[in-house]
């Protein structure tokens, strides 16, 4: 029987900080907390119809990460019609834990702690998600 | 009358190194090398059509900087009607420069430093180039 897997979506904007630390979220995820139940889904290449992607995300439940107000990964989810099964998204996360990351092109020390610990938030989504 | 400036489109690509690479470089040519010719685009918000970044495709020329042969960011903004100048991609002068190795997606290392700064070269080259070809056309 085919393994369930839970998509993981961040909005990897570049504007921002915000979308800066959702990418090392997902890569914190995909790599050393969760590499056996995730797949990292790239925005970009599910938009260009590039790789599996939107056929991944049609088969597995999807945790949307958005950096900020515009919440560009939820509403590219939308479009694609993806099963949504969480979504976080930063701002609150920033209010929540208080750090906040300043620069856009290198996180620092305080970008990578809120993405660890928005990373650990993750993880208790995918597994409630896989029923552990 | 007010300048054009051009817009830099970087691929936002997690799959590989040169995602991050494309993404870095787009960076330095935005803060570092040329900070008034150019303005950031950001690809998630254009597939998303917030209106900034579409007004960004719409009325500046675009230059975009990819990471791999796939050319997502290409096809992102030509899907979308943007205006490309130019493309700049980060493989193909990976292969041209000595075959320079990212450590890895998330941290690039010397080698993968070095390329950032191939690449954002070669892009300010780029900028300077359709800066001028503005001008003449105006």
């Amino acid at each position: 029987m085919k393994k369930k897997k839970v998509c993981v979506l961040p909005c990897s904007g570049m504007g921002k900080v915000l979308g800066s630390v959702t990418r090392e979220v997902g890569f914190i995820v995909a790599e050393d907390l969760r590499s056996d139940d995730a797949y990292l889904v790239c925005v970009s290449s599910l938009s260009a119809r590039v790789g599996e992607y939107a056929k991944m995300i049609k088969t597995y439940p999807t945790i949307v990460i958005d950096g900020c107000f515009e919440k560009c990964a939820s509403k590219i989810a939308a479009a694609h019609s993806v099963n949504v099964k969480s979504s976080l998204f930063l701002p609150r996360s920033i209010k929540k834990y208080g750090i906040k990351p300043k620069k856009r092109d290198y996180i620092g020390t305080k970008g990578i702690q809120l993405a660890e610990k928005v990373a650990q938030d993750v993880v208790k989504d995918i597994d409630k998600l896989l029923g552990r | 009358m007010n300048r054009k400036k051009v817009a830099i489109a970087a691929c936002t690509g997690l799959d590989q190194p040169l995602g991050t690479v494309a993404r870095m470089a787009a960076y330095q040519v935005l803060d570092v090398l040329r900070p008034n010719s150019t303005v950031l685009l950001c690809p998630p918000a254009l597939i998303a059509e917030v209106e900034e970044d579409v007004v960004f495709i719409q009325e500046n020329p675009v230059l975009v900087i990819d990471g791999c042969s796939e050319g997502c960011c290409e096809r992102i903004v030509r899907d979308r009607g943007g205006k490309i100048a130019s493309i700049v991609n980060a493989q193909e002068i990976q292969l041209r420069s000595n075959n320079l190795q990212p450590k890895s997606r998330r941290i690039l290392g010397i080698q993968g430093e070095k390329l950032v700064n191939l690449v954002a070269k070669q892009a300010a080259v780029e900028v300077n180039r359709i800066v001028d070809q503005e001008e003449v056309e105006r």
